[in-house]
């Protein structure tokens, strides 16, 4: 149930459990040596070789749709199986999702269902926490994830493909691209209810969300508290593909209207000329090697302009942006050049994204689920100094517990941008000049290096971490 | 898709499921009961009017192409 590869915590020899693997009684994972394995449990082994040895886990693994993984001991004094999974540096959780990940990741879960059927098996879970983006495609990282069908009467897991994928889904496209973030405050997926309350309409006029939400909901409140018991009669294979598939077609069309957001068009809407921009282009590249990074966060990412502009400087980039609509046009093009390095995630720096789930430790927090060799903060520091008052102290401090290396563009007072932000509001911010920011990044970082963007009044540092 | 959705609501209307289990699941699973009958029957009248429809088109194909013979 949980991600295959989260940063190494342990390094010891001693395995440490996965403390988010405790749902699936299949299996569980555990660190040893900085590495994360799986157990299979011995209540799991007629699945797991059928699935093995029907050629499921081999195709959908050659067809990129699970992850790949290693036995690398049949049996042991514990497991009827120990798999190695494909070691993954960085977890993406759903709410972090644009609304084209999210429906990748939906329509991935869809595929392998209707793959495993022909197999007599089946997806006995559809949660979207399953899912990873690997090498800039949705992957299925949970090897345990396939059932018998014989096992069941119907899809155990349609309940959860709806809360976890087609109700996020429908409210992004038909109210508000940042609905995705209800994943985050609701870890098992969007309540059927919740989700009808706040859909309008119109969307019952589309006959598969009023069968799969609508009327869905209805059928969980009216069964909700029900005490009978009768004898059910199990579906067939082929009544269970054309479920799944109805789903398929439904998610499929499923698409956001044309929605306006603060940062969708910032690209179209910059202050920079023609040359001061391909300055800045050539600037940010030479830091970026100077730096010799492998990991990088390009924080404020937007549409991934400069993540993708030093894609082959690094092995691996996440793209951070807070706009639903930039982070889904980062992921688009990316999908589309199919350019694999990149991970589009949407989080606010101001609040990134929580450790949620029990004891709040399921999910971890986006500044624990990595340290990059260099952050990227181009056009960034304004907006955290003014929009959000934050002192230069404060944000130099937390990007130095951040990152090894830190490439920043300074955008003095009076620079266009800034000046909008300060339009319709009284400027207290004395202290914002470049001056006092050398100053207060000067504490926790190694100033390397000050290069002046020509054309423009900003300028690009290149530093080294004190703490890291 | 549209008249799936008339046959459910139909089906909701006329019969009280009497299928099992007491678990939070119960509603999405007698969901699927009823879906799984309304997509096999829907297939069923699918293939039928694909006949009809086909049928309708050699008939007029047929009588166009006498039209078009005589001219």
């Amino acid at each position: 149930m949980t991600a295959a590869g989260l940063p190494a915590r342990s390094v010891s020899a001693a395995p440490e459990r996965e403390f988010s693997s405790f749902r699936d009684p299949a299996g569980e994972l555990f660190w040893q040596a900085g590495a994360i394995y799986r157990g299979v449990n011995p209540c799991y082994e007629r699945q797991f070789h059928s699935a093995l040895n029907s050629g499921l886990l081999e195709g959908c693994v050659a067809d990129g749709l699970l992850l790949p993984f290693e036995i690398v001991d049949a049996a042991t004094a514990r497991y009827v199986a120990l798999l190695k999974p494909r070691q993954l540096s960085f977890i993406s959780y759903p709410y972090e999702w644009s609304f084209d990940q999210l429906k990748d990741a939906a329509v991935l879960t869809l595929k392998l269902h209707l793959r495993a059927l022909p197999h007599g098996m089946l997806l006995k879970d559809a949660s979207a926490f399953n899912v990873q983006l690997v090498d800039g495609r949705p992957c299925l990282i949970d090897h345990l994830s396939f059932d018998l069908v014989s096992e069941h009467s119907a899809w155990p897991a349609y309940g959860q493909f709806c809360r976890h994928f087609l109700a996020p889904l429908a409210l992004m496209a038909y109210v508000d691209l940042g609905l995705g973030r209800l994943l985050q405050t609701h870890i098992d997926g969007v309540p059927l209810d919740l989700a009808v309350r706040l859909l309008p309409r119109r969307a019952w006029l589309r006959p598969g969300l009023f069968l799969h939400l609508c009327l869905h909901a209805r059928m969980v409140e009216k069964h909700a508290g029900s005490a009978k018991k009768v004898a059910a009669r199990p579906l067939s294979a082929e009544a269970m593909t054309a479920i799944a598939r109805s789903l398929l077609a439904l998610v499929e069309k499923l698409s956001p209207r044309r929605q306006a957001t603060e940062w969708g068009s910032y690209y179209a809407d910059t202050n920079y000329s023609a040359a001061a921009f391909s300055a800045k282009e050539r600037i940010v590249r030479e830091l970026v090697q100077a730096s010799a990074a492998r990991t990088v966060w390009d924080i404020g990412a937007n549409d991934g302009h400069f993540s993708r502009l030093i894609r082959d400087l690094a092995d691996e980039i996440v793209s951070i942006d807070v706009d639903p609509r930039a982070v889904n046009s980062n992921y688009l093009r990316c999908r589309r050049n199919d350019i694999r390095n990149i991970v589009p995630l949407l989080a606010d720096i101001n609040s990134p994204t929580p450790a949620l789930g029990f004891a709040n430790r399921e999910r971890r927090a986006l500044c624990d689920r990595g340290r990059p060799d260099l952050i990227l903060a181009l056009a960034l520091v304004h907006h955290l100094a003014i929009s959000n008052n934050l002192p230069f102290r404060y944000i130099a401090e937390f990007l130095a517990g951040q990152c090894r290396s830190l490439v920043i563009e300074f955008v003095p007072k009076s620079d266009s941008q800034v000046q909008r932000l300060l339009l319709n509001r009284r400027d207290i911010f004395d202290d914002y000049t470049e001056e006092h920011f050398r100053e207060a990044f000067s504490a926790a970082f190694s100033i390397l290096e000050r290069r002046a963007i020509a054309g423009s009044e900003r300028s690009l540092y290149l530093m080294r971490s004190k703490s890291i | 898709m549209r008249w799936i959705m008339a046959m459910l609501v139909v089906l909701l209307a006329l019969s009280e499921p009497a299928y099992a289990y007491l678990d939070p699941g119960t509603g999405s699973f007698i969901l699927q009961m009823m879906l799984a009958g309304a997509l096999a029957v829907g297939a069923s009248v699918k293939l039928f009017w694909h006949r009809i429809k086909s049928v309708c088109l050699k008939l007029f194909s047929g009588s166009a192409q006498g039209v078009h013979d005589r001219k």
